[in-house]
């Protein structure tokens, strides 16, 4: 199989579902740190922490696709990602896994999962009959969302 | 191409360059006969010349070398310096800045070289009497350095050098011979150069243009040297002075000696630049540095808290040295990042003298302190208000000439610009001997635009009213000059002065003239911070805009209308509470609260919190990019235990 046409992403688990980070994007993933939370900020902005020395922005995932909130655990991660030079940390479930899929199988994202907007997602990824939501980053931090507040929520 | 990678460095160089010109020019329409300044700007434009050659960029090269030729010949004396020739000067410098900040801006230098035509047919006409057949074996540059040293006393000879055939280490031997009359006189040029002698490339042969105080005989003397074959000296005097010739081949004794050797000094290397010492420093490298220091400074703050528990000598020993270390290192680093304010003052001589040309007023100005260090960040920012106090100071503050004649004052005006450090922030002060600012018109102005009502006005004091000056939309100018009108205030002078962690004070005597005087920080990067506690989250407000605290009951506060209010010292001072402005839940309801009294210029303002945690040097740190367009926070910082805590940005509070 040619290279060429394989991908890895970081894989993380957002209640039952798994999700999907291009692995290029990512910069890091660790456990809970504590947060500092930054008033007038969309809901699903944690808050700030300090990752060795340079303040990163936290997203709540859970909050940023409107699930239902859960505490954190011993299995919470914070995946620290970069696009466009902007760092972020995205809190998930459990992140513990990195697999390859082939472009072959990944598909446009179908109407039929519902559970999440459906910009947020670029694709879902099959493997070994596991489906894999792939997620499109660039959407989740859209910048007027993350400082205005946010009104659909209300 | 590969040139690109030496624009920036070219670009710096010529902004160094122009800086000299500038500054001599300057100093030449002071004084027209000041020679050192004509040398300085000779040399500045005959660096220029040759780097813009060496890149490539023949406009630039044409024009400094018309520049160089014009300074040559008055120089030699050949050519006065009139106003018209320095108004040239002028011109021709500021078609180079435009030349260079069209490079800057990425695109071609192409100038207009019309001013070029004038200073060269001037030049033309001349030079041609002194065209010489030397003139095929060296360039006029060198004719002119040649022409120069003969003026200055020197002796000029042309020395054909050639070595034994059987001569084994030639460009040894070459180097000695160089060095040798290197030490009683100035080589200017060498063919074959310097370099090639160097790598060998001659036969045996070799020719050296050279000046000095000494009789032939002593250059005679070299034929003694081994392995050298013979030396032809020809004395240059001839051929490029002819209306010398007339009285005999050898220079006459008498101007040899008549030449004062201070003069003569100044020719002597007339190629070699004035060496500038400063360091370039990437700023990128000096960020990261930056960032380890304020690791450091953190890392120092956590010692310090576990002290409580642990070892506490093994934990003092450590943290003693770990103490002295980041002092140092925090100086070290700054120190870096320190330039002197000269690099914004440099630009103010030139601008007063277009200025005060453009008024019709005579200025001086006098500069001092201009070895003060800032922030180079800081320095960036200052730039333009500067620039905004000095046309000021000289469009309102000074007099009309026969304003001042009246008023029995010198005709010029003086504007002084002086910059001082002390304590932990850097002062810079703007004065002018003018008419003063008069307080009475300030008010009635102020009370015109309706910056202020008058009943209000009534309850201010003079220096009160004199701070309305600040306000956004006020002017004291009573007619629209080309200077004023140019939509900028003294309202947006403070802003930014504020914005840097400084602030503007203005006093002024009528008919005395007034003072402005900036205080600024001396870096931005590590402050002393105010802790405070909201509920469970703490937070640091900068000292800077911390007047004091106090200590309230909370059955004090008042209401009017909406504004809760506390009475403090008399005043009534209204009251922001920080756990409302946060949305944070107060976790205490003690009657006991603590007030942070901030300012924002004259204004006040109650800040109530639940705790004072203390003061501390915090490291400031920017909140990112993704959060930039947060209000009420200029940053974050990291506290002893690595928690993030917010910096307050108390300003947004005042509304």
């Amino acid at each position: 199989m040619s290279t060429q046409q394989e991908q890895k992403f970081v894989i993380f688990k957002l209640g039952e579902e798994s999700y999907g980070i291009d692995i290029l994007r990512v910069q890091g993933i660790e456990r809970m740190l504590e947060i500092t939370n930054v008033p007038k900020t969309a809901d699903f902005v944690e808050g700030v922490c300090n990752l060795r020395g340079s303040i990163v922005p936290v997203i709540d995932l859970r909050r940023r696709f409107s699930l239902e909130q859960k505490d954190y655990s011993d299995d919470t991660r914070i995946i620290v990602v970069s696009i466009d030079e902007v760092k972020v940390g995205l809190i998930v479930d459990s992140a513990n896994d990195v697999i390859s899929i082939n472009e072959e199988e990944i598909e446009p994202a179908p109407s039929v999962i519902d559970s999440i907007d459906n910009r947020f997602i670029k694709g879902v990824g099959k493997v070994d009959e596991r489906l894999i939501i792939l997620l499109d980053l660039q959407e989740i931090l859209k910048k007027e969302e993350i400082v205005k507040l946010q009104e659909i929520t209300d | 191409m590969e040139m690109d990678n030496y624009l920036p460095i070219f670009l710096e160089e010529s902004e160094e360059n122009l800086q000299i010109i500038s500054d001599n020019l300057l100093k030449l329409e002071n004084n027209r006969d000041d020679k050192q300044a004509v040398n300085e700007i000779f040399r500045a434009a005959h660096t220029l010349k040759g780097m813009a050659a060496t890149m490539g960029f023949q406009t630039i090269a044409d024009l400094t070398h018309g520049i160089e030729n014009l300074l040559d010949e008055i120089r030699t004396g050949s050519r006065q310096l009139t106003e018209e020739i320095s108004d040239f000067l002028f011109l021709a410098f500021d078609t180079l800045q435009d030349g260079l900040t069209k490079l800057s801006n990425g695109e071609e230098p192409e100038l207009d070289l019309s001013v070029l035509e004038k200073i060269d047919g001037d030049n033309n006409k001349q030079s041609s009497s002194n065209q010489t057949e030397t003139a095929s074996d060296i360039n006029q540059y060198h004719q002119t350095v040649i022409k120069n040293a003969q003026q200055d006393g020197f002796n000029t000879y042309k020395l054909d050098i050639v070595l034994d055939d059987n001569c084994l280490l030639k460009s040894a031997r070459a180097f000695m011979i160089y060095k040798d009359l290197d030490e009683f006189g100035e080589i200017i040029k060498s063919q074959p150069s310097i370099e090639e002698l160097e790598e060998e490339k001659f036969e045996n042969h070799f020719t050296f243009w050279f000046l000095t105080k000494s009789e032939k005989s002593e250059i005679l003397k070299l034929e003694e040297t081994p392995e050298i074959k013979s030396i032809k000296i020809t004395d240059l005097e001839k051929d490029s002075k002819p209306e010398r010739e007339s009285t005999g081949p050898s220079k006459s004794e008498e101007s040899v000696q008549a030449k004062k050797d201070k003069n003569s000094k100044e020719v002597k290397k007339p190629t070699q630049v004035k060496a500038v010492s400063t360091i370039r420093v990437d700023t990128t490298r000096l960020d990261s540095l930056m960032n380890l220091v304020s690791e450091l400074v953190i890392t120092k703050t956590s010692l310090n808290e576990s002290t409580e528990n642990e070892n506490k000598q093994l934990i003092n020993e450590g943290l003693e040295g770990l103490h002295r270390v980041t002092t140092e290192l925090q100086n070290v680093v700054m120190s870096l990042r320190m330039v002197p304010v000269e690099r914004v003052f440099n630009r103010f001589p030139r601008m007063v003298r277009d200025t005060a040309k453009e008024l019709d007023k005579k200025v001086s100005l006098t500069i001092t302190g201009k070895e003060t260090e800032l922030d180079r960040t800081i320095i960036d920012e200052i730039g333009d208000p500067l620039v905004h106090l000095i046309r000021n100071a000289i469009d309102h503050g000074l007099e009309s000439t026969e304003g001042r004649q009246a008023a029995n004052k010198t005709i010029e005006g003086n504007i002084l610009l002086k910059a001082y450090q002390s304590g932990n922030e850097v002062f810079i002060e703007v004065r002018d001997d003018g008419k003063g600012i008069d307080v009475e018109k300030i008010k009635t102005t102020a009370i015109k635009k309706g910056v202020i009502t008058e009943e209000a006005a009534e309850q201010l004091d003079e220096h009160q009213i004199l701070q309305l000056i600040f306000e956004a939309g006020f002017s004291t100018s009573e007619a629209v000059t080309d200077l004023s009108g140019r939509g900028v205030g003294l309202d947006v002078v403070k802003t930014s002065i504020e914005s840097l962690g400084g602030g503007i004070e203005l006093s002024t005597q009528k008919g005395q003239g007034s003072t402005f005087i900036i205080h600024l920080p001396l870096t931005l990067a590590i402050i002393q911070g105010l802790l405070i506690k909201v509920g469970k989250e703490s937070y640091a407000i900068p000292l800077s805009s911390v007047v004091e605290t106090a200590a309230i009951n909370r059955k004090e506060i008042q209401k009017v209308g909406r504004q809760e209010v506390f009475m403090f010292r008399g005043n009534v001072l209204p009251i922001v509470n920080l756990s409302s402005v946060l949305d944070i839940k107060a976790t205490k309801d003690s009657e006991q609260v603590s007030l942070v009294i901030v300012k924002k210029g004259d204004k006040q303002l109650g800040l109530l919190v639940d705790d004072l945690i203390g003061q501390q040097e915090i490291v400031i740190k920017s909140l990112g990019q993704l959060l930039s367009d947060v209000t009420g926070f200029s940053g974050a910082t990291i506290s002893g235990d690595g928690k993030v805590m917010l910096i307050l940005d108390t300003n947004t509070l005042f509304n």
